[in-house]
């Protein structure tokens, strides 16, 4: 399945916090949104799932307009786990991966046992089976990410949308949020996810869009996006790509201020 | 496994309550001016007619039903608004079902209506205040809690300040003190019949409810998230809001203002049952009537007047709950 944007503007009122925004993303494939704060990040991902207002341009998923579905149609296809998280009542995790559930309930029908153990799966597979019955608001940024990410797999949708999910997290723990990461898309999810800085674990077959202000300032592989112009035309700040060869013989990328 | 545990507890927790719950419906009616001893309840209510059935049945039968339903109602009511408002700190009354049922009632004492023609105009004003606050903010397009909070705000001030102006205006050897008496709530006056017109309303509003638990727990989680989970919040919430107010405007209309009950129980309930509506919404029913029914108990046998029920469920109530908010900042997220 693909998903295609195209000039894709947002934002409220009169103000235009996303400008002509276009890529693609085929399932099972990474695409990184990436700018510094306020480049128009979250925009993008909540004007793309109907979130907030539309005010042009096309998503289209596999050539059809998802610009008036319901919500529960949208959902079937994009899950989306916000950027940070603190509900007001302490459901237990299981509940909170079980909510995942809720797109395919019909109106008045209640999570079956197969969707209970669909979300035992879930967060089984991100490695959080243990934290089942425990508050969803006392675990830790880290648990909440993977708990979140375990109800996004219950959702079953095609995509998923990430914001920023390791910007709040220590290093150990923003590994674990990539390994899931990879893991979503060997089951064939499409992943699209943001973050504010310009180094990121990427793989060669990613895709990676910059951006600021709102408007687009590369959109390809990470050879194409990442050069010194693009990423200081992004960030305003002289940048160098220094290139290395890792232990398994992986040429790699990493983008350092030129200081 | 811990959570087999919990659902355990909560089954538990039911039987508890019913169990309780039917103990002090029966246990209410030896409570009263007219003494009936605990052991002789059971035998006047089931062995024909006696003097002692007659003041059970006519008198505390009506009183003790119409305690359980409105506790219960005003319970599972708040427990719904304040899931759908994320917002642990409203009541059944946000969006100015009291105020407005309040001003329909002092309209009808106004206008020297007789007492069902009061509830039937508490239960119509009180709905039109919410349907006018819906639509008010059915047109904004984001953001749509705290407009309907705000606007709630308004309509409850311009309400009360409609009452205001009927008890400036009333008769103060009459009609000033009806309308101050119904709106310091009371069960004293409930009948069977207006008992029986407004259990039903009641009822459809908890199935409404209860037939949405699950969206009404991903609505907790906020517009956005609600939205991207599959549930469009804006009608999830219109049809919350129907079911919840079906419930609290019968509960208003029938037992006048009784605060408290609405904002307090569905937290012991969360408390105690999780916040998973399925659970909570049975719960809030059940402790809800238990201590209104309670409250009604003691307002009218701690002193030899009646002490009115707003008062009572207050007093008991307030410092129960700062005592609630104390342990909370203690847990410390």
């Amino acid at each position: 399945m693909k998903l295609d944007v195209q000039h894709l503007t947002g934002g409220y009122g009169r103000r235009t916090a996303l400008e002509d925004v276009s890529f693609s993303l085929e399932t099972g494939k990474v695409l990184w949104v990436l700018g510094p704060n306020g480049s128009g990040k979250s925009t993008l991902f909540r004007t793309l799932l109907g979130l907030q207002p539309r005010k042009g341009g096309q998503v289209l998923l596999d050539g059809q307009d998802t610009g008036r579905w319901k919500a529960s149609e949208m959902a079937r296809y994009f899950s989306y786990i916000p950027q940070s998280h603190t509900p007001v009542f302490d459901y237990p995790v299981e509940e909170v991966v079980l909510m995942g559930r809720v797109c395919h309930l019909k109106p008045l029908q209640s999570p079956g046992k197969a969707d209970r153990e669909l979300a035992m799966k879930a967060l089984e597979q991100m490695g959080g089976l243990h934290l089942a019955g425990r508050p969803y608001t006392a675990l830790s940024g880290g648990e909440r990410q993977l708990v979140l990410i375990a109800r996004a797999l219950c959702q079953q949708a095609r995509f998923v949308v990430m914001d920023e999910p390791a910007s709040d997290l220590d290093y150990a723990r923003s590994l674990a949020v990539w390994r899931a990461v990879r893991a979503l898309t060997r089951q064939g999810c499409g992943v699209m996810l943001s973050s504010h800085a310009p180094e990121n674990p990427l793989e060669r077959e990613d895709r990676l869009l910059l951006l600021r202000e709102g408007k687009m300032v590369a959109w390809g592989t990470p050879d194409q996006v990442l050069t010194p112009e693009a990423l200081e035309a992004a960030y305003g700040v002289p940048m160098e790509i220094l290139e290395a060869v890792d232990h398994a013989g992986r040429k790699r990328r990493i983008c350092v201020a030129r200081e | 496994m811990e959570t087999k545990g919990k659902k355990f507890r909560f089954g538990r927790v039911m039987l508890l309550l019913t169990a309780v719950s039917l103990l002090l419906i029966v246990g209410s009616f030896g409570v009263g001016y007219y003494h009936i001893a605990p052991w002789e309840i059971l035998p006047a209510l089931f062995g024909g007619d006696s003097p002692q059935l007659t003041v059970l049945k006519n008198l505390r039968m009506p009183r003790i039903l119409a305690a359980f339903a409105i506790g219960g109602a005003l319970a599972v009511g708040g427990s719904a608004y304040q899931g759908m408002f994320k917002n642990p700190l409203v009541s059944p009354d946000i969006l100015g079902v009291s105020a407005g049922a309040g001003l329909g009632a002092a309209l009808a004492i106004t206008a020297g209506s007789p007492a069902w023609g009061v509830q039937l105009s508490a239960f119509v004003f009180g709905i039109g205040t919410v349907v006018i606050c819906y639509l008010v903010v059915h047109r904004v397009p984001w953001n749509q809690t705290v407009s309907l909070i705000l606007a709630g705000t308004m309509l409850q001030t311009l309400a009360n300040a409609g009452v205001t102006m009927l008890k400036y205006l009333a008769d103060p050897d009459d009609t000033l003190p009806a309308i101050t008496f119904w709106l310091m709530g009371s069960l004293a006056k409930v009948e069977m019949e207006t008992l029986g017109a407004a259990v039903p309303p009641m009822v459809v509003g908890f199935v409404i409810l209860m037939g949405m638990r699950y969206r009404l727990n991903a609505l907790t989680l906020g517009d956005d998230e609600a939205r991207s989970l599959g549930i469009d919040p804006r009608r999830t919430r219109a049809v919350a809001i129907a079911g919840a107010t079906l419930l609290s405007a019968s509960a208003v209309c029938i037992g006048g203002l009784i605060g408290f009950v609405g904002l307090m129980i569905p937290h012991v309930a969360r408390w105690l049952v999780g916040p998973q509506y399925g659970r909570l919404l049975p719960a809030s029913c059940l402790m809800g009537g238990c201590f209104l029914l309670l409250m009604d108990d003691m307002a009218r046998s701690t002193l030899t007047m009646e002490i009115p029920l707003g008062v009572m469920t207050a007093a008991v109530g307030a410092p129960f709950f700062l005592w609630l908010i104390t342990r909370q900042g203690g847990d410390a997220r």
